[in-house]
C-alpha cells in the first residue's frame, strides 16, 4: 500500500484532466438532434462512498427522449456500464415524463432536456484513475425517429475526501423533479368500470398538491393497462383527487394494481401504487 | 383558417377515437387497397385463408431492424410458404417519412428480396386508421372465418437493435403455429412498439 504514491498519480492525473474543457469530468458526443455528456457530482473518488453521475442529454428543439415507458411508440435509452473492479452502478433515475401528442398516439417522454442519474458505489480499495464508461442507446424522434448510440467514458481520481464539482446544481436540479415515494398518508386505489380504471387518491393528513397550472397526469409503469392516447379526466374534491382513465384495448386479463406516476406539476411527482376492484 | 384547420383536426381526432379500432376476437373490418402494382384487394377475398398485415415504413429504425436482419422476409416466405396471406400495408401519406410511390416500393421489395403477397398503398391512412394501426412495425393476424386473432407488436423485444432478434420470441409466428394447429391464441394481444405510423392529413 503507498497512500502518498497513488494521491500523486491521482494529482497528476487530475492536474492533467483539469487542464482539458469540461473539467476533464466529463465526455460529451454530438449527435443526431441532442449532445450528450456524462458528468459526475464529484470530481474525485472517496473508497467506499457512494457518488452520483448524470447522462444529460441536451435536445434539438421538437426533438424528444422517451421515459422507462415509452408510451404508444419509441423507447427509452438505456446504459451499459462498463465499470473499473469492485464499482457498481445502480438503476436509471427516472424524471417525471410528459404526454406527447403525435396524432392519435400518445408518448411518454421528454423534450429539451433529458438527465438520467445513476448511482455509483465506489468499492473501498479504490485508488487511482477510475474511468467509468457507459454504453448509451437511445431513439431519439420528432416526425421521424432515429436510432443512435455512443460510448461516454469518465475519468476520475481517487481521493480522501469528496469534492463537490460544478455540474453540482444540474444535480440538484434534477433531483427536485424526480417522482417521489408518496407520502405515507395517502391511500391510492382504484376501481374497474366496463371501459375505465377510476384512480383515486385520499390525501389523508398530508392533503394532496394544489394544482400548479398543468393538467395532472397519471403516467402508467405497466404497458397494455391504459389507452395512453386517451384523455385522462382529472378531478378534485378538496383532499381527494381523482383520475378517470380509459382501458387499454389491448387488455386482456384483469389488473390487480396499477403502478405508476401521479404528476400534479413540477417537482409535485409520486409512486402510487392503486390496488384495483372489480365495479359491484 | 388556422382555426378552421385546428376544427377540423379536433373533429378528426374525435372521429378517429370514437372509431372501434380492430379488435381481438371479433371480425376484422373489411377494407379494400390498391396495391403496388395497381390490382384492388379485398380484405373478404382471402376468407378462408389466414391473413397477415404488417404496416410498414421504410424508413424507420424499427422496421429496418427486421428488414435490414432478414427477419421479416424469413417470416413472410415461411408464412406465405404455408398458404398464409401476408399484406404489407404503408399508411404514410404524401411527403411523410415512408410514402413510396408504386415504383419505388417495387423496387424496394426486389431490392430488400421481400415476398409479401401484396403491399398496399394506403397513403389516405384509411386502412391503418379503420385498424387502429399505431406504430411500425404493427402486427395483425386474420383467421380463415374472417375474425382478429392477433394485435401487437411483432416481438417481445421493443428495441430497434438488430441483435435482439435472435433471443426473441416472435409473437406473429406463435400464433400462427398456434392457430394452424387447432389452439387457441395464447398471446393475442400485445403492445406494439416502433415509429408512429406517418398519417398524412
Amino acid at each position: 500500500m503507498q497512500p502518498f504514491s497513488s494521491r500523486s498519480v491521482a494529482t497528476i492525473a487530475w492536474l492533467l484532466l483539469a487542464s482539458f474543457p469540461f473539467l476533464g469530468a466529463a465526455e460529451r458526443v454530438t449527435s443526431h438532434h441532442l449532445r450528450l455528456n456524462l458528468v459526475s457530482e464529484q470530481s474525485v473518488i472517496v473508497p467506499g462512498q457512494e457518488f452520483s453521475v448524470a447522462l444529460h442529454f441536451a435536445l434539438d428543439p421538437g426533438w424528444h427522449l422517451y421515459w422507462v415507458n415509452p408510451g404508444d411508440s419509441g423507447e427509452p435509452p438505456r446504459v451499459e456500464w462498463k465499470l473499473p473492479a469492485g464499482f457498481t452502478a445502480g438503476a436509471l433515475e427516472w424524471p417525471a415524463p410528459r404526454r406527447i401528442n403525435d396524432w392519435q398516439v400518445v408518448d411518454y417522454g421528454y423534450e429539451n432536456e433529458l438527465v438520467l442519474l445513476t448511482r455509483v458505489q465506489a468499492p473501498p480499495g479504490a485508488d487511482g484513475t477510475a474511468d467509468l464508461q457507459a454504453n448509451v442507446k437511445w431513439a431519439v424522434c420528432r416526425d421521424v425517429c432515429i436510432a443512435d448510440r455512443a460510448q461516454l467514458s469518465l475519468k476520475l481520481p481517487v481521493a480522501s475526501k469528496a469534492e463537490a464539482a460544478p455540474p453540482k446544481v444540474l444535480f440538484e436540479r434534477t433531483r427536485a423533479n424526480l417522482p417521489r415515494v408518496a407520502p405515507r398518508a395517502w391511500k391510492a386505489s382504484a376501481v374497474s368500470t366496463k371501459d375505465s380504471f377510476v384512480l383515486t387518491i385520499r390525501g389523508g393528513s398530508t392533503g394532496i398538491p394544489p394544482k400548479a397550472g398543468v393538467e395532472p397526469n397519471f403516467f402508467p409503469l405497466e404497458k397494455q393497462q391504459i389507452e395512453n392516447a386517451a384523455p385522462q379526466k382529472f378531478s378534485a374534491t378538496g383532499n381527494t383527487a381523482r383520475f378517470v382513465l380509459k382501458k387499454s384495448e389491448q387488455l386482456l386479463k384483469p389488473v390487480a394494481t396499477l403502478k405508476g406516476v401521479v404528476s400534479f406539476g413540477p417537482g409535485q411527482s409520486f409512486f402510487i401504487e392503486a390496488p384495483v376492484s372489480e365495479r359491484r | 383558417m388556422k382555426r378552421a384547420l385546428g376544427l377540423l383536426g379536433l373533429l378528426t381526432l374525435l372521429l378517429s377515437t370514437c372509431s372501434f379500432a380492430a379488435k381481438v376476437g371479433e371480425a376484422a373490418p373489411d377494407f379494400t387497397g390498391t396495391d403496388s402494382n395497381g390490382q384492388s384487394r379485398k380484405l373478404s377475398e382471402y376468407r378462408g385463408k389466414y391473413v397477415v398485415l404488417e404496416w410498414h415504413n421504410q424508413g424507420c429504425p424499427y422496421t429496418k431492424k427486421h428488414y435490414e436482419s432478414g427477419n421479416m422476409q424469413k417470416l413472410q416466405k415461411d408464412w406465405t410458404g404455408k398458404g398464409v396471406v401476408w399484406l404489407t400495408v404503408i399508411s404514410s401519406g404524401p411527403g411523410k417519412q415512408g410514402y413510396v410511390t408504386a415504383s419505388e416500393e417495387n423496387d424496394y421489395v426486389r431490392k430488400i428480396n421481400a415476398s409479401p403477397t401484396a403491399v398496399l398503398l394506403d397513403p389516405k391512412g384509411d386502412i391503418g386508421r379503420l385498424y387502429g394501426a399505431k406504430t411500425t412495425p404493427h402486427m395483425y393476424i386474420i383467421d380463415p372465418e374472417g375474425r382478429l386473432i392477433y394485435n401487437g407488436a411483432i416481438d417481445d423485444r421493443p428495441t430497434s437493435d438488430a441483435s435482439d432478434i435472435p433471443g426473441s420470441k416472435n409473437y406473429v409466428s406463435t400464433a400462427l403455429e398456434e392457430a394452424t394447429s387447432g389452439k387457441p391464441v395464447s398471446t393475442p394481444a400485445t403492445t406494439p412498439y416502433g415509429c408512429t405510423v406517418k398519417y398524412g392529413q
